[in-house]
């Protein structure tokens, strides 16, 4: 006899722990197992740096995490982002984007990773009905007759357990996807992201910063503050691969005067710079998200350029998306991997999926103009940002996750 | 039943030697998703989710007639099935038992036709799917006569083809050969092109239940593939053989 479980969710990522919590909530009965190819011990919440990786957090997302019950534990660690300044280098009009024209109490959130984590983590951990298995790899996955098993790896001993459906969340080098022979189209971008932390001399007052340059997109995210660095950014940096690995090298000195060159000192003047990261960038789409007793989600279903930030809170609304159709079916006792069940999920997330694509495609495509009439229409679009209402509007709503909110 | 018996029904006869030639050069880039075969790999989930949400795939027995480097065998196999694959060219039966040990799939792929293999098995698949290939062979009625020998009582067929009207002949000659290159031209020859009526009359004639037929529309400018009720050029059939055959 196999272990069996309703659902396994390959990958304990934020958009794997994420599922799990948001199925638990939902369905307290459901039995769960979460693999993890990683150790996964309760990292030491006194442990941080300044280093510390970030994600943006739009207000739906907020308000998702919410619905599972984790943004108490959550909120004390976020940053609210309550407006956002839009501009363009050479270009003297700024647009902004505020909070209160949509009467939201933030436009987004700023959250360490870690924090993130510790807080999925923890709920998972809590939990009696959810089976955590790390550091364990999926070696096999069949289909049955009856549903699906799913052979494991873990601490050198072989395990079968069988599940009605199998989540594939481990990520954009998703192996489990490859080896159940799903394609993926990628599409390499000639830009990279340098990454790092920064602190300033004055108060960041929860304002955002996206700035169009030559070279690409620049953004500042506002953080809380750390130990003496009362005034800490979040900086993404777009780049040409090769002008990235050349200011991955420079001196901090010399790195912050070519930031302030591009971005000029509307945060302020730039005290420190942390360690710096380049991170590539891809996007990429499974050709297929859905099969009899299997979804693929988060990363490995689609990975998105991270300049319109919409990635993580594009899977957040999948993976509630898919908690509503399986509850449904739970509540009937239905199988929860059935083809035509899945295919309810596809087809209410497609176009949320396809727009998010094409807004990131879109914004992407205006910062990286470089020619004369293109910026032209971006500034116009700058300009239209500012003066008319209802672009705007859209802009921000599509910032803040509200566009399909559930 | 004479007059019924289709024309070329002798066991090893039902092939054109010049179809298979014309897989037979191309079968090294069959798993290329950008290159002659790309419309295939991009249409290959859509037809298995069809076949799949009207006959369970995993653990049943299932043949797959006119296999070529495997696309669709593969695909079913991944979703649990156990696949014999037929081919008659060497080549692309090679490229896709090669491309089956890198998958890790025990796929059987046999170099034998439908009608050959109706001599020497009755009665012992769940599932026979033959995409893509009756508009490539002299005789697609006894195709159709030899699955039904081969088919478990109550077991599916899925068939797919093009029809025989001048918008196919538009879209899926002119427009996808010649226009937007999106095959090989000489791919297909108009005369062997089957208008539904045509495979609805050779099924009803075996004893196969027609259960649906849907369309498979593309479009140029997403780019994307989507079923359709519009059977004027491509097209999917599904029958199920009575139990009291």
């Amino acid at each position: 006899m196999h272990d069996h479980f309703d659902v396994v969710i390959v990958g304990a990522g934020m958009v794997g722990a994420s599922l799990a919590c948001s199925l638990l909530t939902c369905m307290p009965a459901l039995k769960l197992a979460v693999v993890e190819a990683f150790p996964l011990k309760t990292p030491d919440a006194a442990l941080s740096s300044y280093d510390a990786r970030s994600t943006a957090l739009s207000w739906g997302s907020s308000r998702l995490f919410e619905k599972i019950g984790l943004w108490s534990s959550i909120a004390p660690h976020a940053t609210a982002i309550n407006k956002i300044q839009v501009s363009d280098q050479g270009f003297p009009i700024a647009a902004r984007l505020d909070r209160d024209r949509l009467n939201l109490a933030a436009l987004g959130y700023v959250v360490e990773n870690r924090k993130l984590g510790i807080a999925l983590l923890e709920y998972i951990t809590r939990s009696d009905q959810i089976e955590l298995l790390a550091p364990a790899t999926v070696t096999d996955f069949r289909p049955t007759r009856s549903g699906s098993l799913v052979r494991l790896h873990q601490e050198n001993a072989e395990r079968e357990i069988s599940t009605q459906l199998v989540v594939v969340a481990d990520g954009s080098e998703s192996g489990l996807r490859q080896k159940i022979g799903i394609h993926t189209d990628v599409e390499e971008c000639k830009h990279a992201a340098l990454i790092a932390n920064v602190s300033v001399d004055r108060p960041h007052s929860n304002m955002a910063f996206e700035r169009f340059t030559e070279s690409g997109p620049i953004a500042l995210l506002p953080l809380a503050a750390y130990a003496e660095d009362l005034h800490r950014y979040a900086l993404v940096f777009h780049l040409h691969r090769t002008e990235c690995d050349r200011l991955l090298k420079v001196g901090d000195e010399e790195f912050i005067s070519q930031l302030h060159s591009r971005f000029g000192y509307r945060a302020g003047r730039i005290l420190k710079v942390g360690e710096r990261n380049k991170h590539e960038l891809i996007q990429a789409r499974a050709r297929e998200q859905i099969r009899q007793g299997c979804v693929i989600l988060g990363n490995a279903a689609h990975t998105l350029h991270p300049v319109a930030a919409q990635g993580f809170n594009l899977s957040l609304r999948d993976a509630r998306c898919l908690t509503s159709v399986l509850f449904r079916a739970h509540e009937n006792g239905d199988d929860l991997g059935s083809l035509a069940l899945l295919d309810q999920y596809m087809d209410l997330q497609r176009q949320d999926q396809v727009r998010v694509h094409q807004f990131t495609h879109f914004v992407l495509e205006l910062f990286t103009m470089k020619q004369l009439v293109p910026r032209l229409v971006r500034q116009l679009g700058l300009l239209s940002l500012d003066f008319l209402p209802a672009v705007k509007s859209e802009f921000i709503a599509f910032t803040a996750g509200l566009r399909s909110d559930l | 039943m004479t007059d019924n018996t289709p024309k070329a029904a002798s066991v090893n006869g039902n092939v054109d030697a010049s179809e298979i030639a014309k897989f037979e050069a191309v079968a090294h880039r069959w798993w290329d998703r950008q290159g002659e075969f790309k419309s295939l790999h991009d249409i290959n989930p859509l037809r298995l989710n069809y076949i799949e949400k009207r006959a369970a795939l995993p653990e049943r027995q299932i043949l797959d007639v006119g296999c070529g480097g495997g696309v669709l065998s593969e695909g079913m196999a991944h979703r649990g099935a156990h696949v014999t694959g037929l081919d008659m060219g060497d080549a692309p039966l090679q490229v896709a038992r090669l491309h089956a040990l890198e998958s890790e799939l025990d796929i059987d792929y046999r170099k034998i036709t439908v009608e050959a293999l109706a001599e020497t098995q009755s009665a012992c698949y769940d599932i026979i799917t033959c995409l893509e290939m009756l508009e490539h062979v002299p005789d697609p009625e006894s195709v159709i006569l030899a699955c039904k020998k081969l088919l478990k009582p109550g077991g599916h067929l899925f068939l797919s083809t093009i029809n025989r009207n001048p918008k196919a002949y538009l879209f899926a000659i002119l427009g996808a050969e010649y226009v937007l290159k999106m095959l090989p031209r000489g791919t297909h020859d108009y005369a062997k092109l089957i208008r539904p009526a045509e495979l609805a009359r050779w099924l009803r004639r075996h004893g196969l239940a027609l259960q649906d037929i849907t369309g498979m529309a593309f479009n140029p400018l997403t780019q994307q593939y989507k079923l359709t009720s519009d059977t004027a050029v491509n097209y999917l059939v599904h029958a199920i053989l009575s139990n009291d055959e």
